[in-house]
């Protein structure tokens, strides 16, 4: 019997984890990983890493949760096995701190990680000019790391990987009986009336290793992530910034932030700068649509618009759209292709 | 005045640079010589992982829970200096993981958001059934050490490195105040029954994706916990505590054991690159020994005070017993009518 061939586009944290669901999960589907660029190329592999989700304004907020959950839970799994090293994926707690006491005191997410709280007097004394502050563990995710692990998953099960830049999805629809977008900010160009904007993020690596909790200010913009080979110090939200270029006023601005929040950084040697644009939307985009191509509906599952939470949310938004597949597979079986 | 110390780990330095910092001007001439057999990185200080965490229990040593508190309190207050990579200081969080449900430690009010773990938490360490959560401090003596030697070294404060064999031959040289800081080896100065040396080994390993510590309590087993304590560089994995063990060599059998405790522990350990064993003796007592005691030789007496005993939580206490330390050379002083009442000038 002849498989169903499915092809994911996109070789982020997204792609790989949707490609390693649907791959595992439905042994009729050949599945091919097409993408112009791979791991350590890829958005996902400067991020941090850290497992913190934003709120969405349009999504349930129970779907928000089970996607958070899902990703949570597998990644704990890891963190928790011989994998983790190879996978880059462990505990990391560390503080959330407000300049001003929020509105919102509990995100939805508090009961999904772990040991959630306000932080006590004393702790908020190492902060002094914040006045708020939330205490958790939370995961890591180094891509640098997961995104080879994925993808050594993902062959184990006979998935295929073709490095190429898609300009089309129509052309590739021809060859292919279902697809999955996971293009990332790439949508922009990818997808018709595109709601996708690039949020431009510059960061750090520095070489600190004596730091080992996280410190986020809420604000997003200075946020200080000890990780495996390097401390990642940052950051930017330059919205519709499509700038791949290191901007040296952005690294001094990182610096000095960080360096308030944390005075040993004074110290650190700076052992690199990265930057990466977030595809940013409004809400992450995960449904189905049918392209119409020579007589045939072909599926296309979109799995984009992520933001800054592509690893927070990959493996539970990976999963929606593997069940967006398997019932469009189901409710319209695909037609031979000429 | 001349004072002079026996032992050159975290209790004879940081003694050494409290009483500078309490009687350097209080005092002319005011000579401060430390005297030590080995120096950093050679001291059981050095080896250790630096885990700001007292025992569970004081049982009823309430003065240790104030020198820990003052400790950390102390240390808490360099985190945001210039120094603190220098020093050595960090943060870190970690587990403290028991095989029954018992009271709150002695300690739980001197760290950082302490708090029970949550059932979720405990599925992480299945055979333990309950545990807490805190951020505490790190104090790496291998870089606390050398940091304090240049801090005394730029002050004047003399080295030597010499054994020494009694407090009499150091006050025969001139010493006023003979102040033993020589830890598990105290018993060569002066008989002490109730200090023996807890034998600890711990494997350095580089996993540097583990960042919180894990320290165990079983209550059933005797005394050898699994703990596993990432440090700036390298994560220490231990344990073992045996009283009476002299032996400095690294036990095969241990490492086994240790190793396999801590995989079973940190499943995540299995791929780590082991780097080496290091074995140290813990100068173990029923408590601190911090006292003064005035020895007489023939017509001659001079005091000493001890400030030995510290156990497994010698940088744990350090600052507070080196306080007290000062504090004893005070009284000292003070009998002697060697204090000035306002500070000279310098």
């Amino acid at each position: 019997m002849q498989r169903v061939k499915v092809v994911v586009v996109g070789a982020g944290v997204v792609g790989l984890s949707t490609a390693v669901r649907i791959a595992e999960a439905l042994p009729y589907c050949s599945v091919t990983v097409i993408a112009e660029k791979f791991s350590p190329n890829t958005t996902s592999d400067g991020a941090a890493g850290i497992l913190l989700p934003t709120e969405f304004p349009d999504i349930p907020l129970d779907r928000q949760q089970r996607w958070f959950k899902e990703t949570f839970d597998h990644l704990l799994a890891i963190a928790y096995s011989p994998q983790a090293a190879d996978a880059g994926v462990y505990l990391s707690s560390g503080f959330h701190i407000f300049k001003d006491v929020p509105c919102e005191k509990k995100p939805f997410w508090a009961d999904l990680v772990f040991g959630f709280r306000n932080m006590s007097d004393k702790e908020m004394k190492l902060f002094p000019n914040h006045k708020f502050g939330q205490a958790f563990t939370t995961l890591k995710c180094e891509c640098l790391s997961y995104l080879p692990w994925l993808e050594k998953r993902f062959r184990a099960v006979g998935g295929q990987i073709l490095q190429e830049k898609v300009t089309d999805l129509h052309k590739l629809a021809l060859n292919y009986d279902a697809i999955i977008n996971c293009s990332g900010v790439g949508s922009h160009f990818l997808v018709k009336n595109e709601e996708v904007y690039p949020v431009r993020g510059q960061m750090l690596m520095v070489n600190a290793p004596w730091l080992k909790n996280f410190v986020r200010d809420a604000d997003g913009k200075t946020y200080i992530y000890p990780g495996i080979r390097y401390v990642n110090i940052g950051g930017t939200r330059q919205v519709d910034d499509w700038r791949m270029e290191v901007d040296k006023e952005d690294s001094e601005g990182i610096l000095e932030r960080c360096s308030r929040l944390e005075p040993s950084l004074r110290v650190a040697q700076v052992m690199g700068e990265w930057v990466g644009l977030r595809p940013g939307r409004a809400n992450p985009r995960v449904e189905r649509e049918y392209l119409h191509v020579q007589g045939r509906q072909v599926p296309l599952v979109h799995n984009y618009g992520h933001g800054g939470c592509g690893i927070t949310l990959s493996w539970g938004t990976a999963l929606d759209a593997l069940n967006l597949l398997r019932q469009s597979l189901f409710d319209k079986p695909p037609q031979a292709r000429l | 005045m001349k004072v002079c110390i026996i032992g050159a780990g975290v209790i004879g330095l940081s003694t050494a640079q409290s009483i500078y910092q309490h009687f350097h001007s209080r005092v002319t001439p005011l000579t401060i010589e430390v005297y030590a057999d080995v120096f950093t990185p050679l001291t059981t200080s050095d080896g250790a992982a630096g885990l700001w965490q007292p025992y569970l229990y004081d049982k009823g040593n309430v003065q240790e829970t104030k020198w820990n508190k003052e400790t950390f309190d102390y240390l808490l207050s360099f985190l945001s200096s210039p120094d603190s990579v220098k020093m050595g200081i960090f943060l870190q969080s970690g587990y403290i993981l028991c095989t029954e449900t018992v009271p709150d430690p002695s300690y739980k009010d001197a760290v950082l958001g302490f708090r029970q773990l949550t059932k979720r938490e405990l599925d992480m360490f299945p055979g333990y059934s309950y545990g807490w959560f805190n951020t505490t401090l790190m104090i790496e003596g291998k870089t606390y050490l050398p940091w304090l030697m240049d801090w005394l070294k730029q002050r004047n404060v003399k080295f030597h490195q010499r054994k020494i064999g009694s407090f009499k031959e150091l006050a025969d040289t001139g010493a006023d105040v003979v102040i033993n800081c020589s830890g598990v080896r105290s018993g060569d100065l002066q008989l002490d029954p109730e200090l023996k040396p807890a034998r600890g080994q711990i494997i350095k390993v580089d996993a540097p994706w583990i960042k919180h510590w894990i320290t165990t309590n079983n209550f059933s087993s005797s005394g050898n916990s699994t703990y596993i304590i990432p440090g700036s560089r390298l994560v220490s994995v231990g344990g073992v505590f045996q009283v009476g063990n002299w032996n400095l060599q690294n036990s095969f059998v241990d490492h086994k054991r240790i190793w396999e405790d801590a995989c079973k522990l940190e499943p995540s350990l299995q791929h780590a690159q082991i780097v080496g064993d290091w074995t140290g003796l813990r100068p173990a007592r029923s408590k601190v020994r911090l006292e003064r005691e005035t020895i007489r030789s023939g017509s001659h007496a001079f005091e000493v005070i001890h400030n030995y005993g510290h156990g497994g939580f010698g940088l744990t206490i350090h600052r507070g017993c080196a306080e007290e330390a000062a504090r004893l050379l005070g009284q000292i002083l003070e009998q002697k009518s060697l204090l000035a009442l306002s500070k000279s000038s310098l």
